[in-house]
């Protein structure tokens, strides 16, 4: 570029001539342009202009000197990009990666929970529509996070779709802060939670948007101290806490309607999405756990025009214990992180009733690629009785956060929340 | 209007501070460092010498298209920011002007451009020719397909047809039949009658069953691997391709260029194998005011790579021309999609937009976020509301454009401004649109782009030009063209013109207005006159509005010359 041109190929000699020319440079350079005969051209000087006259050089060193770091990584950068695209690195990579029809891909993917790793999808894998999804993702702490899953296979006359999946779970330092919307962040506690768990389930088509669905699941959670050190364990803090001590087993049915509308599911701009549904768990190696479960959502997107989308969402949930029996701490319901109450960490509050709201403006940034967004989420956890359910003890949060899309199907997101307890920050991958 | 001709200096620099008084420092600064390079005569710029003379074989030049994206959107911004004489010249008003223009701000023909229809009116039946030496592939015979790829944005192949000549034919993209092979053939009619070197593009239409392979073709895949092509490769190339109900396909055959071939040109820089390539490329008129044509054709990929040096044969000369490729990112289409609405109103990548969007939180709406699609699908987005001439954004940065001064782009709208209605339509009927609205709606737009064009550009500057010299003795008469009334830009009846006579830098007599294009009778015959005048011309539209920059028309004495003067040369500023 021009820095190379200037220091590399003049030389420094030359800016102390051009100095020592002082302003009468500019006269040089004038004089490079004497009167001539309009159509001599024949007859012309074949000498190459120089882009910048010497008196420029001198004006733009302080400029030329800041700019060498820049250009030395910048043409450091573009170098490797030359040799990446020369080679067709990113369309082979992606090639093996992202099939050329969407059918199949193995994408990168990270989350604050399970860690960073590997996500392949696989369209179309025993019927057409069906959708199987591997993941592998691992962290510090040895976080681990192993899950199969298919969704979607037709049955019968395609109204009928069936799933299933197998998961794997060691979360070292899940959060616990006690029970209820009075829990005090200073009370944070952490735990390791080895979970393996299975589901099955099938769902009914019953008009276009709207189907109904029932599953059967089982997970078996076994706890354990946590190990993040900068927190106190749970299982020390918190000893008698039901489901820190003992494998529980527990298997669990369901069933619901959910209803989806949304013009897209990656970035949706019109529609809505409504669930409401029920289950029952119960654990099969004791009889100390068994719960019901409630619950009931519903977003609605709207377009405010030229990309920009306002979403409107609330949801609720609530359990109630079986008789004689109790929900174990790490199955109550939580609120937190984000997909709940982005101001708040992830589980900082848990209880057997939830609600929470939010709104949220998206708006294009750099089209077709980059949107941001600005949200707020308010909500609280209550117990059965009905405390916490007012005004002044709802947990509001608010932020801002960007969201990459890219044309074949991934996207990134990054947010930033804050709420009294101050800020919070969420990445995520695919 | 407080301000008198007479005040201004031959670089108009009042003009520059008009407003903006705090600026007066830094072009003091500058007019120590620059200014005092001015003398009592004015000096015509030097001619740049020919060429188009014989030089020695070249070698090819790599382009490597993510490297150049890199270049112009990551460091040329940076390297222009930090160039602080440039910011210097920016805050005194007095950017660099381009180094190859002749005493009246034209260029000569060269072996970039050139000049056609803004000197000479082209017919119609010209304009339909364009570049063109033959009728386009044969399509009677077979077509020998000669070389394919699927790399890039558009696939496609090479064929040799019946007479030996070679064309690389492309299609255009699914849905949308005629756009980009349309784009294509009426912006190389437009771009060859301003003056610009362009490729013989034909619409064409043949028979898929007329194809075959010739022996040991070679097939460059999406990942540049390059293999034997055998007929499945072919196949799968036309698999996407539209077709007519007899089964035929509508296609942009693109004939091979003469000479061999060199690689893109870069908008920076010289070629340094090239003797005759002598003027940096980002100070070139022509690629500075290519920067108006290809923002009223839409052609917003103008990136190195859309461009080709051939060393040619020409009667014996062997020289580098330099050509402008690939308009099928023209009008509209985006050569295998239609372009989304954003492009020409900001950058690929856009971070000024983007953090401007950001701290507005999108609550501004920009105008081309409303914009529809049009009717037809081979026009896509292409319309004129929205358009902005000297706003326009390219899709990658191009340094000759971020050069472009009022002067560049005076130059350029003249090129646009000089294609009449009937000629753009003749241009447009080469796209063969099936649709006869689709193709009166395209010339309407091109219309209304072109008038759009030429106020933005021509109000920059004082568009007056085709300076004539009358009269003899003791008076004489300069006449001129107004370009912004000649167009129907500005009203005849309410323009006036302010001129003023000089010679050695002082007023020989006081400034007059002028109703007509004309300073009449002023008196040279004076034994004491200098050998050089000056007239100064100042132009204001309407009773009490500002006048407009100055143009300076110099007179040298010449006892050969008619009237025992000649029109030495112009000075506009901008």
């Amino acid at each position: 570029m021009r820095l190379t041109g200037l220091w590399f190929q003049r030389g420094v000699a030359r800016i102390g001539l051009v100095c020592a020319l002082g302003t009468t440079a500019a006269a040089t350079a004038r004089a490079d342009f004497p009167a001539a005969a309009p159509g001599d051209s024949a007859t012309a000087p074949r000498h190459r202009l120089r882009a910048h006259s010497p008196w420029e050089t001198v004006v733009s060193l302080p400029g030329t000197v800041i700019l060498l770091p820049f250009e030395v990584v910048l043409g450091g950068t573009k170098a490797v990009i030359g040799v990446l695209n020369r080679g067709h690195v990113s369309d082979r990579v992606l090639d093996v990666l992202v099939a050329a029809d969407g059918s199949r891909a193995l994408l990168p993917t990270y989350s604050a929970r399970g860690g960073a790793g590997a996500l392949y999808q696989q369209r179309n894998l025993l019927t057409r529509g069906s959708k199987f999804t591997l993941s592998a993702t691992g962290g510090r702490l040895r976080r681990q996070l192993f899950e199969a899953q298919i969704e979607r296979v037709r049955m019968a006359s395609g109204r009928v779709t069936a799933g299933a999946g197998v998961r794997y779970q060691f979360l070292p330092d899940e959060p616990y802060f006690g029970a209820g919307f009075t829990s005090r962040e200073s009370d944070k506690t952490n735990f390791a939670n080895e979970r393996t768990s299975a589901n099955a389930g099938v769902a009914l088509d019953v008009t276009r948007g709207l189907n109904a669905s029932a599953g059967f699941g089982w997970a078996a959670n076994n706890i354990r101290g946590g190990r993040r050190k900068s927190t106190p364990s749970t299982t020390a803090q918190f000893a008698s806490l039901p489901g820190l001590r003992d494998l529980a087993q527990i298997v669990r049915i369901d069933a619901g309607l959910h209803r989806d509308t949304r013009d897209q599911r990656g970035r949706p701009t019109r529609g809505d999405e409504a669930m409401i549904g029920g289950a029952y768990a119960r654990q099969t190696n004791g009889d100390d756990f068994g719960w019901v479960e409630a619950a009931a959502a519903y977003t609605r997107y709207i377009h405010l025009g030229y990309g920009r989308t306002l979403t409107l969402g609330t949801a609720g949930r609530a359990q109630w214990e079986a008789a004689n029996r109790t929900v174990p701490f790490y199955d109550l319901l939580e609120l937190g992180g984000r997909e709940t109450l982005r101001g708040y960490q992830r589980g900082r509050f848990r209880d057997d009733e939830t609600m929470r709201s939010t709104a949220e403006y998206r708006f294009p940034v750099q089209p077709d690629k980059l949107d941001a967004a600005l949200f707020v989420d308010v909500g609280n956890t209550f117990s059965g009785d009905g405390a916490g359910f007012s005004g002044q003890q709802f947990h509001v949060g608010y932020g801002v956060g960007l969201r990459l899309w890219n044309t074949r199907g991934g996207g990134a997101s990054v947010d930033a929340a804050w709420s009294r307890e101050g800020w919070n920050f969420y990445v995520a991958l695919n | 209007m407080s301000r008198s001709i007479e005040a201004r200096g031959r670089h108009g620099r009042n003009a520059a501070w008009h407003g903006a008084p705090g600026l007066a420092v830094a072009a003091a600064c500058m007019t120590l460092v620059v200014g005092c390079a001015s003398s009592t005569r004015w000096a015509a710029p030097r001619t740049r010498p020919d060429d188009r003379v014989s030089i020695p074989e070249p070698k090819p030049r790599a382009y490597d298209v993510a490297e150049d994206s890199f270049d112009k959107q990551a460091m040329m911004p940076l390297e222009r920011r930090l160039d602080l004489s440039r910011q210097l010249r920016a805050l005194a008003g007095r950017p660099k002007q381009a180094f190859n223009t002749d005493a009246f701000d034209e260029v000569a023909d060269s072996a970039w451009f050139t000049n056609r229809n803004a000197r000479h009116k082209l017919s119609g039946a010209e304009i339909e020719r364009g570049p063109n030496t033959v009728d386009g592939p044969d399509t009677s015979t077979v077509w020998t397909v000669v070389r394919a790829k699927t790399e890039g944005v558009t696939p496609g192949f090479a064929i040799q047809d019946s007479r030996g000549d070679r064309y690389f034919i492309k299609f255009d993209p699914p849905g949308r039949p005629e756009m980009s092979s349309g784009a294509d053939v009426v912006c190389t009619k437009l771009f060859w009658a301003a003056g610009f070197h362009v490729a013989e593009d034909y619409v064409t239409v043949f028979d898929p069953q007329r194809l075959r392979l010739g022996s040991k073709v070679k097939f460059t895949d999406k990942h540049g691997r390059t293999r034997p092509l055998v007929q499945a490769d072919l196949d799968a190339i036309l698999a996407g391709v539209e077709r007519r109900a007899d089964g035929r396909i509508r296609a942009l055959a693109s004939r091979s260029l003469p000479g061999k071939v060199l690689g893109p040109f870069s908008y920076d820089g010289t070629r340094r194998d090239d003797p005759n390539d002598l003027v940096p490329h980002e100070h070139r008129r022509e690629l500075r005011g290519l920067r108006v044509m290809a923002a009223w054709l839409h052609h917003f990929d103008t990136k190195d790579g859309n461009s080709l040096d051939t060393w040619i044969d020409d009667h014996g000369r062997r020289y580098i021309r330099h050509y402008l490729l690939d308009f099928s990112s023209t009008l509209g289409s985006g050569s295998n999609h239609s372009i989304e609405p954003y492009i020409g109103h900001q950058n690929a990548v856009d971070p000024n937009d983007s953090f401007a969007r950001l701290v507005t939180l999108g609550l501004h709406v920009e105008p081309w976020e409303k914009l529809r699609p049009a009717p037809w699908p081979a026009l896509g987005y292409f319309e004129s509301a929205t358009f902005d001439p000297a706003g326009y954004e390219f899709y990658i940065p191009n340094p000759a454009f971020a050069n472009c001064t009022g002067r560049d782009g005076f130059w350029g709208a003249k090129l646009v401004l000089s294609f009449t209605d009937e000629q753009i339509a003749a241009a447009v009927g080469t796209g063969q649109y099936s649709d006869p609205e689709a193709a009166r709606a395209l010339v309407k737009i091109l219309i209304e782009r072109r008038d759009k064009t030429g106020r933005t550009w021509l109000a920059r500057v004082n568009p007056l030009d085709r300076f004539a010299l009358a009269g003899s003795g003791d008076g004489l008469e300069l006449q001129w063209t107004d370009l912004a009334v000649e167009h129907g830009f500005e009203a005849a009846r309410a323009t006036r013109y302010r001129c003023a006579l000089f010679a050695g830098g002082k007023a020989l007599q006081p400034s007059q207005v002028a109703t007509e294009p004309r300073f009449a009778r002023f008196p040279v015959g004076a034994t004491q006159t200098p050998d050089q005048l000056e007239l100064r011309i100042a132009t204001a539209r309407r009773d009490g509005g500002a006048w407009s920059p100055l143009v300076h028309v110099y007179l040298d004495r010449d006892p050969h010359a008619a009237a025992g003067w000649r029109l030495a040369g112009i000075e506009r500023q901008d």
